[in-house]
Order: C-alpha cells, then sequence, then structure tokens
C-alpha cells in the first residue's frame, strides 16, 4: 500500500536549519525518554543505547554517535518488504547474523518503525537498547566463557511486533520467558518501543509543519554535507596508496590464543577501500565482532571530520569509501553460531588499527590506541550461611592520547559509572583498600596517553570465584608519533606478599579465599608524539599530579627534577634531552616499529 | 511599617525589587553590577532607591540577597589555596572521579582540572567500615604529617574527606579539632558536614568546591554585614540559597555551599509564586539574560529539585532548584556557516559590547538586533534608560547577514529568531521529556531582560497555550528572595531494608535530624515564628542503583507504618518511569528532613481594575510570519487589572519589552500579571 515520496532537492538553508534542529530535538527526546522510563542499570547508567532517523531508502541520516552499526533497516526490508509496510507497524530484531552486523550482540535490542505521511512511507524512526538479561548461560547473558551463540540468550531474527498498532503479545510472552529478569525486560521493552512511537510522532510533525518534500531535502543534504566533509579531508590528507596496519586482541578469553584485527586503507584514483580481509580467522571465544560495512566507515568518517561540529555521523560517509573488504570466517566477519558477547575487545581494535592505517597515510595525524574497558565478576560464598554474593565492576582505563591533546585518564568506554566504593563494601561483601591512579600507565608523548586505575579488592567471603575480561596487557595500546605505548595492566593477588601470584588477565573460575587482597591494575592510553617535545612543566605537573613518576620523567621524557620534587632543573634537562634525541618509529609497542605489521614476536 | 529590599547581583545588573509594607507596593531598580568590587553595587542601588522612591536605609526592616561570589570564585578559578585529606589509598578521589567521559560523544572532550591538585592531597592512616564501626583507628601522627605537608605547598585551607564519614563522623571530626589546634591559621571543611551523604566521590567534591570558595564568600558576607550596619539599615541581611530558601548572613560565612546558585534558584522561587498566583498546575519558568536562558520545571507551585547541578565544571550534590541552563541569550550571534546555513550563538555579544542596537560597538547581529529589524524593539529605551536603541545599527547588522543568505531584511530577522528559538527548543525538548509532561499542558513563566521579548515565539514552537509575564519580569530574582522561605536541608544515610525490625533505626534516625533542624532554625537562626517539617526519605529496589526521593508523612513514622512508605515509593516509581515492582524488595538509602520558616509575606496590593478598553500609545508596523502587520505599543504601567487585548502588540516597561505576535491574546490579571493565551 505505500507509496514512494516524492524527493525534491533545493531546499532553503533556514528551513535546511529548522529541519535539522528538530530532528536533533527529536532523537534526543526519544534517548530521554528510554533514560527516563528504562529499568535495567545497563540502560539507565551506562547510557547503552542508540537512537536515530533513516530515510525511507533505510539510510542513517541523524543518530547517537556510536560507531556500532548503520545499516538498520536493509535486514527487515529483506524480510518485510516496504510495500507491505504500515503505519503503526513496529519492528524487532537483536540476532546479529540475521541482520548482518545491523546489531552486534545479542543482549542490543533493535526497533524501528517506519514513518509514512499521506500514505507514503518517508523514513524511519529507530532506537535500540541494552538489556539485562535475555537468557544464556550466565546472569546478564554475556560470558566470557561462550563458545557458541547459543549460549549468548534468546536470538530474534527480524519479526514484525506490531501491525498497524496492533501488538502481537505472543511474541512477547515468548521473548520475556527467557529472561531471569521478565518484569526489568518489560519495563525496558516498553521504554525502547515508546522512544520509536515518539520519533515517528515527531517526524510526521516535522513533515506536516515543512512538508514531505522539505524533509526529504534536508535528508539528502545532511548526507550531501558528510559524504562532501569526508571526501575533502580524505583528498587532502591521505594520498594513494596502501596503508596497512595490524592491532592485537591478548586472547579470546577462552583459550590463550591472541588475535588480531588487520586493516588495509586503500586509496587509488579517487576509489577508497579498507581491506579487513587480511585479519585473523574467526575466535572459539566470544571475541567476534560480526561487523557492519558501515562501521569501519563510521569510525573514519566521525574521527576525520570531527573539527567541524556541523558534520553528523550518517550514511553520507558510506559513499566516501566505496569498499569494506573482509574474509568469511574471519574475526571482523564470523560465521554462525561464533560467540559475539565480547566484540567490543575487537571492535576497538578495528578503530585502533584504523587509526594505525590513518597514522601511516597523515604521516602521524591520527590518535593513539586507547585500551578496552574492563569488567570483573567476583562471586563470592559464605561457607556458614550459603549466601552468595555477586559482584560485577566495571572499570576504567586510559585512553589513547590525540594529535592535540592528552588522552582520558580513567574512562569507562562511554557514559558508565564506576560504582562508589561505599555502596560496594555494604553490598558486595568486599572491603576496597585502595582506589588510583596507575601511575606511568598512560604512554609518555608529546600528549601523554591516559592513565588507567588501581583497585585494590580484598575479599571477605569465604571463597570466591573471578572472572575477568583485562584486555591490553600483553598488547598495550600502541604510541603514535615517537609516543610511547601505553603500560600494560595485569591482576595479582597479595602483592607484596610471600603469598603473590599473578593471575590471567582474560579469564574466568580463578580461585581465591577470604583475606585475599585482589589487585585489579588497567592498563593505560598509547601516547603521541615524541615524549621529548612535551613541556618540562606540564611533565613536572604530572609528576605532582601522581600522573607520572619522577623515574618516568626522567627515563622517557628527560625531565630532571630538582631535589625538592617540584623545581625543574632545566640545565639538566636540556642536557638529558638533547643525550635522547634520535629518530623515533611512527609506533610503538615495547620497541619503536615503522612497518605496517607489528609482529607477535616483538611482544613476547 | 516597614520596607523589604531583596537584591539579586547578576554578571551585568544588580536587580533590585522594593515592597513598601504600608503602600502594599512593588518597585524595582537596576543599576550596574561591579564585580570588580563585590557589594559597591548593592550600596548604589540603595542610594539610587532612596533618591527614586524615598526610602532611607533606616526604613529597610528586612534585606534579601543574593549573590554570584561563590559561583564566579570557581569559574574564576579564585579560590584559596586548598588541600584535601583522604583516607590512605584514596587520595585520587577528585582525579577517578566517577570514570564518565565530560562528554562522551565529543572527541575533544577533557576532563577539568581539579580544584584541588594532586599534589596538594595527603592521607590520613584510619579506616571506618560500611557499618561505622572502626577498623583502623586515627593515626594522629599521620595527621600531624598532613600538615607539614599542607604547609610545604602553602596551603590556606584543608577539606577532610575520609571514607563512611556519613555514617561515623568521628575520625573527621578528630582530625579537624587537630587542625584548629595545630595550625589556626587554615579554614577547616569537613565533607560529613557539608553534606553527609553515602557517595565518597560526590560528598568529597561537594565539600571541595565548600572549601575552596569559603574564604572569599565569608568575606564577602562580612563587608556586606558591614557596609548595611554602617549605611543605617537595621535589618539583618538573608541570604538566598541554592535550595530556594533564604538563611542569615551569619549562618551563610559558615554554610556557603548552600547558596552557590542563589540567584537562579530565587529567581524560580519567583516564578512559582508566579504559578500560584494564576493557578497554573505545571509551569515552566523561563529567564533569559543576555547570554543564556535558565529553565526550570514548576509543579503545583513547587520547584522540582535536583543534585549533581553543576558549579563551573564540578558537580555538588547539596539540594538545589534544579535549573537547566542554555548558552542562548538576548545577546547571541547571528552568523552563516561555511555550508550557507544560518546559526544562532554560542558565541554572545553579552552585554558589552551587547548587541548592535545598543550602539557600544557591537558590529555583529545578535537576537536582540533581530527583534529591533522586525520592529518589535526600539519603542522605548531599555534598561532604565541606560540603553537607546540604534534602530539603525541593527539594520546594517543584520544586513550583513541577510546578504550572506541572498534573502530580504526582515525576512531574514524573523529567520534569525526562528533559529534562535528552534536551538532553545532542542534543549528544552530534553528537559520536558526527562520529566515525562507534555509542553502543551505547561504556562510559561516569562522573565529576565529578554525573556518576555522572545517568549511568544518560543511558545509557538513548544506549542504551548499560556504565556504569562509577571509585574516585574526584570527583578524577578530579586522579588523571589523577599518572599522566599527560611529552609535548611538535613540527610541521614541508613541503608536498611524496609522490614519491621528497620523501625527503630528509622525512628531515632528522623529523631535525630528533627533535633538538628530544629536547633538550626530556633537556636543558630535565631527564629521564632511558625515552622515546617517535611520529611522524606530516598527508596530503591534493591538492585538498583538509583534512589528516588519520596516525600512521607510523619503520622507514618510514628505508626511504623512501613508499608505506607513503600507504597509511596511503589507510586512514585510508576510517576516517573511509568512502572513499578510492589513484589519486589525495597531498600531505605537516605532519611532526609527540611525545615522550613516562614515569615510573614509581603501582601501586595492588587492590581488597579479599569472597565475601560487600554489605550495603546501607538501603532506601529512589525514583521513575522513573512508579512508586515500592525502592532498596538502599549505601556505597562498604564494598563489595568481586567483589561484585554489582543495581538500583535508590543508591551513596554521600564526593563523589558513584551513582543506579542497576532494569534494571542493578553488579559491582565488581579495581581497585575499579563496573561498572554495562544489560540489554537
Amino acid at each position: 500500500m505505500a507509496k514512494a515520496a516524492s524527493t525534491q532537492v533545493g531546499i532553503d538553508t533556514v528551513t535546511l536549519e529548522l529541519i535539522t534542529g528538530a530532528l536533533q530535538a527529536a532523537r534526543a527526546e526519544m534517548e530521554a525518554l528510554i533514560d527516563r522510563t528504562s529499568m535495567s542499570p545497563f540502560i539507565r547508567e551506562k547510557k547503552d543505547y542508540f537512537t536515530a532517523f533513516l530515510d525511507r531508502d533505510g539510510r542513517l541520516v541523524v543518530s547517537t554517535s556510536l560507531t556500532l552499526a548503520g545499516n538498520l533497516v536493509d535486514a527487515i526490508l529483506e524480510q518485510y518488504p516496504a510495500d507491505d509496510m504500515r503505519d503503526g507497524d513496529l519492528y524487532w530484531y537483536n540476532d546479529p547474523y540475521s541482520s548482518h552486523g545491523g546489531v552486534s550482540h545479542f543482549p542490543d535490542m533493535v526497533f524501528v518503525m517506519p514513518v509514512f505521511h499521506d500514505g507514503a512511507l518517508i523514513a524511519f524512526a529507530e532506537a535500540w537498547g541494552h538489556l539485562w538479561d535475555i537468557g544464556g548461560m550466565v546472569p546478564g547473558s554475556i560470558s566470557p566463557q561462550a563458545t557458541s551463540a547459543f549460549q549468548e540468550g534468546i536470538m530474534i531474527p527480524p519479526v514484525r511486533v506490531m501491525r498497524a498498532g496492533e501488538l502481537n503479545e505472543e511474541v512477547f510472552r515468548i521473548f520475556t520467558r527467557n529472561s531471569r529478569f521478565p518484569d526489568m525486560m518489560k519495563g525496558d521493552l516498553k521504554a525502547i518501543m515508546a522512544a520509536c512511537s515518539l520519533g515517528k510522532r515527531r517526524l510526521e510533525e516535522v513533515a506536516d509543519r515543512y512538508g514531505v518534500a522539505a524533509v526529504q531535502g534536508a535528508f539528502d543534504h545532511m548526507l550531501n554535507q558528510s559524504e562532501h566533509a569526508l571526501r575533502s579531508e580524505i583528498d587532502r590528507r591521505v594520498a594513494d596508496g596502501d596503508y596497512s596496519f595490524r592491532d592485537y586482541i591478548d586472547s579470546d578469553a577462552v583459550t590463550d590464543t591472541s588475535y588480531s584485527v588487520h586493516l588495509t586503507l586503500r586509496k587509488r584514483a579517487g576509489r577508497v577501500a579498507l581491506d579487513l580481509s587480511q585479519s585473523d580467522d574467526q575466535a572459539t571465544g566470544p571475541i567476534n565482532f560480526l561487523m557492519d560495512d558501515s562501521v569501519p566507515k563510521y569510525m573514519a568518517g566521525l574521527y576525520l571530520t570531527m573539527h567541524d561540529p556541523n558534520i553528523r555521523m550518517n550514511a553520507g560517509f558510506e559513499r566516501v569509501i566505496d569498499e569494506v573488504v573482509t574474509r568469511p570466517g574471519s574475526l571482523v566477519a564470523p560465521d554462525f553460531p561464533a560467540p559475539l558477547g565480547l566484540r567490543s575487545h575487537t571492535m576497538i581494535r578495528v578503530n585502533s588499527a584504523l587509526f594505525g592505517a590513518l597514522a601511516l597515510a597523515t604521516g602521524g595525524d591520527a590518535s593513539a590506541a586507547s585500551s578496552v574497558y574492563v569488567l570483573y565478576y567476583l562471586r563470592g560464598r559464605d561457607l556458614t550461611t550459603g549466601r552468595l554474593d555477586l559482584c560485577i565492576e566495571g572499570l576504567a582505563v586510559g585512553f589513547g592520547a590525540r594529535s592535540f591533546a592528552d588522552g582520558i585518564d580513567a574512562v569507562y568506554y562511554v557514559a558508565q559509572k564506576n560504582y562508589p566504593i561505599e555502596f560496594a563494601e555494604m553490598e558486595f561483601g568486599i572491603r576496597i583498600e585502595g582506589f588510583r591512579i596507575h601511575r606511568d600507565s598512560g604512554g609518555p608523548g608529546r600528549y601523554r596517553g591516559g592513565c588507567g586505575i588501581v583497585r585494590d579488592v580484598r575479599v571477605l567471603a569465604d571463597e570466591a570465584d573471578l572472572g575477568i575480561r583485562l584486555d591490553n596487557c600483553k598488547f598495550p595500546a600502541f604510541g603514535v608519533n615517537g609516543g610511547l605505548s601505553g603500560r600494560s595492566g595485569r591482576v595479582v593477588v597479595n602483592p607484596g606478599t610471600d603469598r603473590e601470584r599473578d593471575l590471567k588477565t582474560m579469564t574466568d573460575g580463578q580461585k581465591l579465599v577470604k583475606g585475599d587482597l585482589l589487585r585489579i591494575v588497567t592498563s593505560g592510553g598509547g601516547g603521541w608524539g615524541s615524549p621529548l617535545d612535551r613541556p618540562a612543566e606540564q611533565v613536572r605537573d604530572d609528576v605532582l599530579d601522581g600522573f607520572v613518576s619522577e623515574e618516568s620523567a626522567f627515563e622517557d621524557y628527560g625531565v630532571v627534577i630538582g631535589d625538592d620534587g617540584v623545581t625543574l632543573d632545566m640545565a639538566a634537562t636540556m642536557e638529558r634531552r638533547s643525550a635522547m634525541a634520535g629518530p623515533r618509529g611512527m609506533f610503538h609497542r615495547g620497541d619503536f616499529f615503522d612497518g605496517s605489521d607489528f609482529q607477535i614476536e616483538a611482544a613476547e | 511599617m516597614g520596607v523589604r529590599v531583596g537584591v539579586d547581583i547578576g554578571g551585568t545588573f544588580t536587580d533590585f525589587c522594593v515592597f513598601d509594607e504600608e503602600k502594599r507596593d512593588l518597585w524595582t531598580m537596576k543599576v550596574l553590577s561591579t564585580p570588580d568590587r563585590p557589594g559597591t553595587e548593592v550600596m548604589n542601588g540603595l542610594a539610587e532607591i532612596e533618591k527614586r522612591y524615598g526610602v532611607a536605609p533606616a526604613d529597610i526592616g528586612y534585606f534579601t540577597h543574593g549573590t554570584t561570589v561563590g559561583v564566579n570564585t570557581v569559574i574564576q578559578r579564585r579560590g584559596i589555596t586548598l588541600c584535601l585529606l583522604t583516607t590512605r589509598g584514596f587520595e585520587d578521589v577528585l582525579e577517578v572521579a566517577r570514570l564518565k567521559m565530560p562528554d562522551p560523544y565529543d572527541l575533544f572532550s577533557a576532563r577539568p582540572e581539579p580544584l584541588v591538585t594532586r599534589d596538594r592531597v595527603f592521607s590520613i592512616d584510619e579506616r571506618i567500615l560500611f557499618d561505622g564501626t572502626v577498623d583502623l583507628p586515627l593515626d594522629e601522627a599521620s595527621v600531624e604529617a598532613a600538615i607539614e605537608g599542607i604547609r610545604s605547598v602553602g596551603g590556606e585551607g584543608v577539606v577532610v574527606a575520609l571514607l563512611h564519614a556519613y555514617r561515623n563522623p568521628a575520625h573527621e571530626e578528630r582530625v579537624a579539632e587537630i587542625l584548629r589546634t595545630r595550625a589556626p591559621d587554615l579554614t577547616v571543611t569537613c565533607a560529613s558536614d557539608v553534606w553527609p551523604v553515602i557517595r565518597e566521590y560526590e560528598r568529597t567534591s561537594t565539600a571541595v568546591v565548600a572549601g575552596y570558595v569559603q574564604g572569599r564568600v565569608a568575606h564577602y558576607l562580612g563587608s556586606l554585614q558591614e557596609a548595611l550596619a554602617s549605611a543605617g539599615v537595621p535589618a539583618e541581611p538573608m541570604i538566598t540559597k541554592s535550595n530556594g530558601g533564604v538563611m542569615t548572613a551569619e549562618i551563610g560565612k559558615s554554610a556557603c555551599a548552600q547558596m552557590l546558585l542563589s540567584g537562579t534558584a530565587s529567581g524560580v522561587i519567583g516564578a512559582a509564586s508566579v504559578a500560584a498566583e494564576t493557578g497554573a498546575a505545571a509551569a515552566m519558568s523561563l529567564d533569559i539574560g543576555g547570554t543564556s536562558a535558565d529553565v526550570a520545571i514548576i509543579r503545583d507551585g513547587t520547584p522540582q529539585y535536583g543534585v549533581g547541578e553543576m558549579i563551573g565544571e564540578f558537580p555538588i550534590y547539596i539540594p538545589t532548584v534544579s535549573v537547566t541552563s542554555i548558552g542562548e541569550g538576548g545577546g547571541s550571534i547571528a552568523w552563516v556557516d561555511p555550508h550557507g546555513v544560518l546559526k544562532v550563538g554560542p558565541e554572545s555579544a553579552g552585554s558589552n559590547p551587547g548587541p548592535a542596537c545598543y550602539g557600544r560597538g557591537g558590529t555583529r547581529a545578535a537576537i536582540t538586533d533581530a527583534f529591533v529589524v522586525c520592529g518589535f524593539l526600539g519603542q522605548s529605551a531599555l534598561g532604565y534608560s541606560a540603553v537607546s536603541m540604534r534602530t539603525d545599527l541593527a539594520r546594517k547588522a543584520v544586513g550583513e547577514i541577510a546578504d550572506a543568505l541572498g534573502k530580504g531584511l526582515e525576512e531574514t530577522a524573523e529567520s534569525i529568531i526562528h533559529v534562535a528559538v528552534s536551538g532553545m527548543y532542542l534543549e528544552v525538548s530534553k528537559l520536558v521529556s526527562r520529566h515525562g509532561i507534555d509542553p502543551r499542558d505547561l504556562s510559561l513563566i516569562a522573565f529576565g531582560g529578554a525573556g518576555p521579548m522572545m517568549a511568544c515565539f518560543f511558545a509557538r514552537e513548544l506549542g504551548m497555550r499560556e504565556v504569562v509575564v509577571p509585574r516585574v519580569p526584570g527583578v524577578l530574582s530579586a522579588f523571589g528572595g523577599l518572599i522566599a522561605d527560611i529552609k535548611n536541608d538535613f540527610i541521614r544515610t541508613v541503608y536498611l531494608d524496609m522490614v519491621p525490625g528497620a523501625l527503630d533505626e528509622i525512628r531515632s534516625g528522623y529523631a535525630g535530624l528533627r533535633d538538628a533542624a530544629t536547633a538550626w532554625i530556633r537556636e543558630e537562626h535565631g527564629y521564632d515564628g511558625p515552622v515546617t517539617l517535611l520529611y522524606s526519605a530516598d527508596m530503591r529496589y534493591r538492585g538498583q542503583s538509583y534512589e528516588i526521593e519520596t516525600a512521607i508523612e510523619a503520622g507514618w513514622i510514628e505508626a511504623g507504618d512501613l508499608d505506607a512508605m513503600a507504597g509511596a515509593f511503589h507510586v512514585a516509581h510508576e510517576r516517573i518511569y511509568e512502572h513499578a515492582d510492589i513484589d519486589a524488595p525495597v531498600q531505605l538509602i537516605n532519611l532526609r528532613l527540611v525545615v522550613v520558616g516562614t515569615p510573614p509575606k509581603p501582601h501586595i496590593a492588587p492590581a488597579e481594575t479599569s472597565a475601560a478598553a487600554p489605550v495603546p500609545r501607538a501603532t506601529v508596523p512589525v514583521y513575522y510570519d513573512g508579512a508586515h502587520h500592525d502592532a498596538a505599543v502599549y505601556s505597562r504601567a498604564e494598563l489595568f487589572a481586567g483589561q484585554s487585548f489582543s495581538g500583535p502588540a508590543i508591551i513596554t516597561q521600564d526593563d523589558c519589552t513584551t513582543c506579542m505576535p497576532g494569534g494571542f491574546t493578553a488579559t491582565v490579571d488581579a495581581m497585575g500579571n499579563l496573561t498572554l493565551i495562544r489560540e489554537d
């Protein structure tokens, strides 16, 4: 019944700004609605949700700036042709495999609502959120131990959950039966669905006010704007050639094997390709990242256009990069049913491999690598009462230095806050004995990498099991353009005693007993530019602020601080710095390397 | 009978609102602020008031005052060299913060430099556990070592913030005692005194902001007290608080954390009283100045409260009237971006040079200039004749934008207004959505220099039906201070499951809060009038990481009715999140008590009524909706209660101009408020 609305380009710039503002307001309103009415901590505290408007062809126009996936509607259109869609329909999926990476792990529930005007399909309103528990092998559904997607919760291929405003209750009942926390699920689903309805209503209002042609014109303009901005940046900054970089994940959490993402940025006669086909084979454990082609395109687009606040992440970026090449059965294109729960580890490496390639293409004008956020699970048991305590905490890491600023210290992936110590001690049967900056973990550089943190946790339960995902230990975040790599994290029990022992950092099922002190030390971000170029005052301030030790100030930065610990010895500093001067490589991880392909042996 | 004076100091102007108890009349005055010599503007204003209204200092029997001296101290980083003492192992509390990025999606994002740098943090050997028991006794030698450290970095003041001190402040108190004895020149702030609530980062950050501004604020209040006394003002000055109440300046000297956002809060209090007068069940206050717009939600005449409001770059967690600030005001500048798209803000001409039409050297078109070009402004002098309108300069500035866009002059001016309003809509729609309110149900209370100018356009964009312009829109914050209650907040973290065994601790907790509240208002504040105690509790479902503050009745505690408390929480949860789980276990995290003293309120005389039609002073051409219209110009002073007229119209008064396009009808209510109703 749907008919295509006419498209008209050529739109008055004031109307354009008004429509753009209205769409952004509507999208922000959708987010606020999810934030206000959702129930689970993941959505509320981590802001783990995404809202977007897509045009009637399913091209992303405005969205949350999270580079997870852009082709959110294609899988739905395959199953349900646009001609058959009706006003009041709502479509739903969470299956990365049947959506071809429209979503990248199972807990993210995608809802899409077509928007009509005078009977014609004009756009889609979309929202997804990360649900707390959708079944699977462990509470919370994501386990580092998963070896199959079937262990990671219920899979929903694209389905029509609402037909012309009529909810399919049966689908809902089947779904909520699969969760350990069905009430929380219902609350969250209701919030996400309501956000889609709100977005649809707002878009209808915009179309009523300005006309469909103006809305389509605004969509086209926004896409064109992003396209042109990215194209001109690539033309300006990247010469024809192949730029390759390989980056590593410590392990897949199930085996001790390390995995790598390999990315080649190829530019030839105006054509741009991103080739990831030489990435490793898919992993046994859940670090596989079923990557939609839009993901690396958006990463490149957002990074290269970041100086222009008017540029939005959207499908305009996709037109600039002609091709993304992946190899079926590889880490970034795994075959069903490879597990996907920890895909962030690989996703963040796709980003850093892209930055590596861009650094080669631009003579170092790209950010250094960031470390991956850390989660640990401590399951304590009281042997007398049988009481169980489950402690799940997210921990911060250091982000990579930027070509214009330091990396950010102590930050989780985006919006997650840490658990206050005073609450953790009440609820988890643990005592936190220290929470500090991991000094010297930020890679030294003209711009310093962000520092990770140290969390000291005393086990008070009779015995406890530890699961943890702490990456960037074997392969610390690399430095760029003369900057050094970040320092590795570690997991150690009873440090400084005769019972001190190191634990694996991507693992589960480690045994701890009452009185053990668990020290989790997280990894820092890479540095950018030569540390010898960092103003000595900034190095001194970092020493005073506890981010850099006096030893590192001397060894890495060539900065000499007087006996009072405050005054700079400028003469000694200049002498030290000139003695240290010399060529430095483009990249650094333990040692400098210039080549595109950091060899695994180099780290071991 | 005497005179009451409310004063609010803003960045550009200092506002005065004067209430004569005999004539029951309200007067207003504005003088330029003197940021370099804080306090001088108050004395200047009192002199002006004496000149203009014949009010002698000796007549002033009640004096309230809001000031930005605290918040400016933070923004300009002009506080003391502050040190921090923490429990050993947690010295990095300000640097690790809560891990969240300042702006998660901004690749340029950076953390602010803490007010206490890490080299000024010293650790204390001690440990208290979550139940208040002492795990490691205080090692006084570590305090001595910390004092040496403070000396070595030239510290002028110190904040003591130890783990779990909200539960057992003994160690903090002992450390403070040692500091006062051994280093009496240092200012000492204990986090458990400032706001004793669970969450170590939030409590520490709040105390650090408090300790940082303490010296300047106390000094400022002392000078104010002296200046008023030497001028012969008999009233003890009252200071407006972030919670919308007032306290004596004497208390303010040690409780400066409570007055950091006093100006914005008292504006909302003023707006809330207007909402109560007009009977609006839900209202939005819109205070637009030169560089920003402050928006707040008012329900049933009561402002909404929040925690984590920002003081410059730092959050504080004491109860504060929740205000959303948008970086767009009358001085926001219009420009054309490289893609040829018209933008407004965030750059602002502020008050100096100000919009082009001020004729003080501004050459770029600001929002105010667009209103001038459209014919709405320029009908009378602004700001007590301090500024006269240069329409020629406004037209020149807007003309440059028009050339860049290839559009007509007036068309461009209207576009600037639309883009500006649409930008404000973006922020406001988020706020409204967070509150789960339909904007069409809100009454818009518009004030500030540019609020009444933009309000109708804003209301049209949000679909709001009613705009109210108060009697004194230019000085509503000063007015809010005049009518504010004496008010203080008390909190106690308990962390209890809502089971019968918890009752004793709940009762004794509230009893302790009640004693503290009574002592504060009767003894410390010296107030002997009627007092109200408001009880509430922060509750959550077990497993949730956020609480909802829920109002409860004192009778429930006496009767031991925990079900009623939990029931109130379920209802609150349902209202905010649209679902509740009555079978889930409920946790009680904090007990709260607010003590409110209500001094006699000013009884403002009703506006004079008239059955006659209002008489416009002139008719002028205005431009909106793409066409010219004839607008009647009214003087606010010549309007009487009961009078009504339709738009397009312009209503001028001393300190602002109300711009009303067609489609609105204005009515003057019994209290003199101007209500503009939009026809559908």
